[in-house]
C-alpha cells in the first residue's frame, strides 16, 4: 500500500530565480533536514520519491504548485505540512496537502490546463487585442523546438480575460498531453499589437494548474 | 538597493544574486557596530564550495556587534547591465552595496582571480588604489594562500593579513571598533593595526629596485612597521572554532556536500607545492569530534555526502576510525562519504567498496611527473609500484577509469621524463587486462566498458616559498613543445590527454612571483577588459601581453624564465610563513642531486616551523643538533 501525499504550494518573491532542477534539489534537502519520513526508490542509486506536477519556468510566480511525496510512515498532513515550512526559504510555502487515496492518479498525469495571471510592463490596447487573438481560427506561432517550423497554438488557448489595462488572465492548455508556455502566447499578442516583445519586462504568475472532469476544469487539490 | 527583477530575467543563472540561502546569518545592519563584506573574486557557485569562507562567516558573525555578509564577482552579463544602470556591487544578506561597509575583504585563493578584485572594488563604488581612498571608504583587505606574496596586490589593499583566519579577528575588530568610537581615521588604525602580529600594511613600506630590475632594498618607512611579518596560526585544531552550520547555496555549486578538514599542514614536502610548505606544520582534530560536527552539519543542511579535506588525507593518524565512524553513523541516512585520492591499499580498497557501492567513480592519482627520476626531484612519494598495486587491486574490485595528474616544465625534465607518461599509462593499460584475463573476472570483463585513462598535464608555475621558488619556469613554446612530446608518446587509445594551457600559466607565474610593479600590470589588465582569467573561455592573452607592454616593469621574462641566485632579496622575504629560507635552500640543491626527503613524521627535515610535533620530537631525540 503506497502512501502518498499530494501538496499545494506557493513559490513567490525572489525564490522565483531558482529554476526547477534547483527547486527539487532544495526539497530534498529541506525534506530531509524536516525529518519528514519519505519513501526512497531501490535499486543502486536510491533517490526520495518526491514528485512535481509541472515545472514552473524560472522567473515566474505561483501560488499553485503541486507536488507529491510517498512516505515509509503515515502522519497526519498537517505535520508534514508543518515541519517543512519550517524549513522552506523565505517565499516557498506549503499552502495545504492531504494523503491521497489508493489508485489516485498523480498531478502530474492529470494536469491539463494552466491559469496564469500576465501584468505588461504598461498600459496598452489590450482588451481588443485579447479579443482579436480569441476569435482567430489559426494562430501561428515558432515552434521553439524545432527552428524554421511553426504551429497552430490557438487551440492551446481556452481563455482570456481582460483585467485591466495592462493585466489579464490566460487559460491555457498545461502538462503532459499539450503544454503552451505562456511565453508564445504573450508573443503572438505582442505581434497581434504591433509591439516589440521583451519577455523580462513581463510579469507572471501561475495562479492555478487544473485537471478537466466531464467537461469542467476543477482545482488538483 | 535588491536587484530589480527585470535584470535577474535578463541574466544567466540570477539564484547568484538572491541571498537568502538555507543557513544564512540574518541581523539588522542598523543595529551592529561592524560590517564586513566576505568577498570571493569568482563566480558564486564557485565561492561557496569554499570551506575558508563557511569557517569565517560564521565565525565573524558569532559577534553580536558584527555583521558579516557575502559577495562575489558578478557574472559577466550581470557586470554589464551594472555598468549601464549605474548599479552598485552589493552583498548578498542586506543587498546593500559595499561602499557602506567598515571591512571589505578578498580570500586569495589563486592569482587569476586578481581583475576581478579590482573590479568588485570598482563596481562597489570604491576606490580602487588604497592611496585614494578617504576616511568614509571601506578598509580593503585580504588573506588567503596567495597573500603570501602580498606585493602585486600592494597597491590595492590597505592591509593583509598573513595566517589563519580564526586568530586574529576578534583582535582586530576589537581595535577597529574603539578606534571608531574614538574618531581616528583611517591611515592612525592602519598604523595601529601592525601591532598585532600576521598584519602586513603595504603603504608603510617601500621598495628599490637595482638597475637590473631586480630588488635593492625593501624598508619600513615607520618604527611601528615590523621587518618581518610572521604568519598566525591556530595552535591547537581540536580546541579550533568549527561552524555549527554550513550556508547551502540556492543554485548548484561546484561541490554539494558536508565539507570536514581532518587537519591542517602536511606532512609530505612535495617541492612543487606551496600549501605544503605555507601551511606547516600538521595539526590534526580527534576523530570523535570530527564524527560530531559531521551529524550537525548533515542535519542543518541536508547534504547528502561527506567529504574529506585536508592536503593528504591519507596522512590522518586517525584515518580508519574515522572512515569507519562516519560510514557507521550514516549508512542508514542515505549519506555517502567521498574520499580523496588516497594511497590504495586492502584497507582502502575495502572502504572504496564499502562507500561508493555501485557507482564507481574513477581513481585518481597525482603522480605528478613521468618517472622516479623527476619525482625524487621534486619529493613526490609515490613509486611506480604502488601506483600500479592500487590500479590492480581496483580493477579487481571492478573500477575501471582512472584519472593521472601530471605536471610538465619542472626542473631537469627531459624527455625521457616526458615519455615515462606514456609507459606508465601502457603499464596500466596492460594491467587491466591482465586483471580481466583472470577466469575468475570473465562475467567482470563481459560487463565492463573497456578500460579508460585520463591525463591531465598542467604547466608547472614556481611558488614563493617552494624550494622552486628561485627556479626559471618554462616558456610558452618550450610548454608546448613538452605538451607535443607527450601527446606523440602516447599511442593508446584508452589513454585521453587534457593540458592546461601554457600561457594562464605564465601570467600566473609572472604574478605568482611578482613584486609590487606587477600590480600595474594587473591594473591595466583589467582595464582592458581582463575578468575571470581563471575560466578558460574569458582568458584573453593579448590583453595581458599589451598590458606587459605598456607598463614599467622588467618584463614577462624577469619574472618568469629568469634563475634566481639564492641571495637575491625576493619581493616576499618580508613575509614569514616559519619555513626558513635555509632549509629551502637545502631543499633546492638536493633536488638537483635527485635526493628525497622523507616525510615529517620520518625524520623531521628542520623546516623550523614553530609550535611542531616532528621537531619537537627530532628534538628531544638528539637535543645537540640544531638544523634551523
Amino acid at each position: 500500500m503506497k502512501i502518498r501525499y499530494r501538496f499545494r504550494f506557493s513559490k513567490l518573491d525572489r525564490i522565483r530565480f531558482i529554476g526547477h532542477l534547483d527547486l527539487m534539489k532544495l526539497t530534498q534537502r529541506c525534506i530531509k533536514m524536516a525529518g519528514v519520513p519519505i519513501a526512497y526508490s531501490s535499486g543502486f542509486n536510491p533517490h526520495q520519491l518526491l514528485f512535481f506536477a509541472l515545472p514552473l519556468s524560472l522567473g515566474m510566480g505561483s501560488v499553485g504548485e503541486y507536488m507529491e511525496m510517498e512516505l515509509a510512515e503515515e502522519l497526519p498532513a498537517e505535520n508534514i505540512i508543518e515541519a517543512l515550512n519550517d524549513k522552506l526559504p523565505p517565499g516557498l510555502e506549503i499552502l495545504k496537502g492531504r494523503r491521497m487515496e489508493q489508485g489516485e492518479k498523480s498531478s502530474a498525469s492529470l494536469v491539463r490546463g494552466g491559469l496564469y495571471k500576465i501584468k505588461l510592463p504598461r498600459a496598452v490596447e489590450l482588451e481588443s487585442a485579447l479579443k482579436t487573438l480569441m476569435d482567430k481560427k489559426e494562430l501561428l506561432a515558432a515552434d521553439t523546438k524545432k527552428a524554421g517550423r511553426t504551429l497552430d497554438i490557438r487551440p492551446h488557448i481556452f481563455e482570456l480575460t481582460y483585467l485591466n489595462e495592462n493585466e489579464f488572465t490566460a487559460m491555457i492548455s498545461s502538462g503532459s498531453s499539450g503544454n503552451l508556455k505562456p511565453d508564445l502566447l504573450l508573443r503572438a499578442l505582442h505581434e497581434e499589437m504591433g509591439m516589440e516583445y521583451k519577455s523580462y519586462g513581463m510579469s507572471i504568475m501561475r495562479m492555478e494548474l487544473l485537471q478537466k472532469k466531464e467537461d469542467e476544469w476543477i482545482t488538483l487539490d | 538597493m535588491s536587484i530589480p527583477d527585470n535584470i535577474l530575467l535578463q541574466v544567466e543563472k540570477p539564484a547568484r544574486y538572491l541571498g537568502n540561502e538555507l543557513n544564512m546569518v540574518v541581523k539588522n545592519p542598523d543595529e551592529v557596530k561592524i560590517r564586513f563584506a566576505f568577498c570571493f573574486p569568482d563566480a558564486y557557485e564557485v565561492g561557496m564550495s569554499h570551506l575558508g569562507l563557511q569557517i569565517l562567516y560564521y565565525f565573524l558573525n558569532e559577534r553580536n556587534d558584527t555583521y558579516c555578509e557575502r559577495a562575489f564577482a558578478p557574472w559577466i552579463d550581470m557586470e554589464k547591465i551594472m555598468r549601464e544602470q549605474g548599479i552598485r556591487l552589493s552583498a548578498l544578506e542586506s543587498q546593500q552595496s559595499l561602499d557602506k561597509f567598515d571591512f571589505v575583504g578578498f580570500t586569495l585563493q589563486y592569482e587569476m582571480s586578481y581583475t576581478n578584485i579590482i573590479n568588485m572594488l570598482d563596481l562597489s563604488g570604491i576606490p580602487v588604489l588604497s592611496k585614494d581612498r578617504r576616511d568614509s571608504d571601506p578598509i580593503i583587505c585580504a588573506g588567503g594562500p596567495c597573500a603570501y606574496n602580498p606585493e602585486p596586490l600592494a597597491d590595492f589593499i590597505d592591509f593583509f593579513y598573513i595566517g589563519e583566519g580564526e586568530v586574529m579577528y576578534n583582535d582586530i575588530l576589537d581595535m577597529y571598533k574603539e578606534h571608531k568610537e574614538k574618531g581616528g581615521c583611517r591611515e592612525d588604525f592602519l598604523k595601529s593595526l601592525m601591532s598585532l602580529p600576521g598584519m602586513y600594511v603595504p603603504r608603510f613600506y617601500e621598495a628599490h629596485y637595482n638597475d637590473d630590475g631586480t630588488l635593492k632594498a625593501f624598508e619600513p618607512l615607520l618604527p611601528e612597521a615590523p621587518e618581518k611579518i610572521k604568519k598566525v596560526f591556530v595552535s591547537d585544531m581540536k580546541q579550533a572554532y568549527f561552524p555549527e552550520k554550513q550556508l547551502v547555496p540556492l543554485l548548484e555549486a561546484v561541490h554539494e556536500r558536508v565539507t570536514l578538514e581532518v587537519f591542517r599542514g602536511c606532512i609530505r614536502g612535495c617541492r612543487f607545492c606551496q600549501a605544503g610548505y605555507v601551511y606547516r606544520p600538521v595539526r590534526e582534530k580527534a576523530h570523535e569530534q570530527l564524527i560530531e560536527q559531521a551529524a550537525g552539519l548533515i542535519n542543518c543542511t541536508g547534504h547528502e555526502e561527506i567529504s574529506l579535506v585536508s592536503l593528504s588525507t591519507g596522512d590522518y593518524r586517525e584515518f580508519q576510525p574515522l572512515a569507519v565512524g562516519l560510514l557507521d553513523k550514516f549508512a542508514g541516512d542515505k549519506v555517502s562519504l567521498s574520499l580523496p585520492s588516497l594511497r590504495i591499499d586492502a584497507f582502502n580498497l575495502e572502504l572504496m567498496n564499502r562507500v561508493q557501492e555501485v557507482r564507481k567513480s574513477s581513481l585518481t592519482f597525482a603522480p605528478e611527473a613521468g618517472t622516479q627520476r623527476l619525482r625524487d626531484v621534486i619529493n613526490k612519494n609515490i613509486t611506480e609500484e604502488e601506483i600500479l598495486n592500487g590500479c590492480h587491486l581496483a580493477f579487481q574490485g571492478g573500477w575501471n577509469r582512472v584519472k593521472l595528474y601530471f605536471m610538465t616544465g619542472i626542473p631537469t625534465e627531459d624527455t625521457d621524463d616526458l615519455k615515462g607518461i606514456a609507459r606508465l599509462c601502457e603499464k596500466i593499460v596492460e594491467e587491466y587486462y591482465s586483471v580481466m584475463k583472470k577466469e575468475e573476472n570473465k562475467e567482470m570483463r563481459k560487463r565492463n566498458r573497456p578500460v579508460s585513462l585520463v591525463i591531465s598535464a598542467a604547466c608547472f608555475v614556481p611558488k614563493p616559498f617552494t624550494p622552486f621558488q628561485w627556479v626559471a619556469q618554462e616558456s610558452a613554446d618550450g610548454f608546448r613543445k613538452r605538451i607535443f612530446t607527450i601527446k606523440d608518446s602516447i599511442q593508446k587509445k584508452q589513454v585521453r590527454v587534457n593540458y592546461h594551457s601554457p600561457e594562464v600559466a605564465l601570467i600566473e607565474g609572472v604574478i605568482a612571483r611578482g613584486d609590487r610593479r606587477v600590480g600595474q600590470v594587473i591594473y591595466r589588465a583589467w582595464e582592458l577588459g581582463a575578468r575571470f582569467d581563471g575560466w578558460g573561455e574569458h582568458f584573453k592573452y593579448e590583453l595581458w601581453d599589451q598590458a606587459l607592454k605598456e607598463t614599467d616593469t622588467p618584463g614577462m621574462s624577469f619574472y618568469t624564465n629568469r634563475k634566481r641566485p639564492v641571495d637575491e632579496l625576493l619581493p616576499w622575504d618580508h613575509i614569514d610563513p616559519g619555513i626558513s629560507k635555509a632549509f629551502l635552500i637545502r631543499e633546492q640543491s638536493k633536488a638537483l642531486q635527485e635526493a628525497t626527503t622523507p616525510n615529517c613524521r620520518q625524520h623531521c627535515g628542520g623546516c623550523g616551523i614553530w609550535e611542531c610535533e616532528s621537531y619537537k620530537a627530532e628534538k628531544e631525540k638528539c637535543p645537540l643538533e640544531n638544523k634551523i
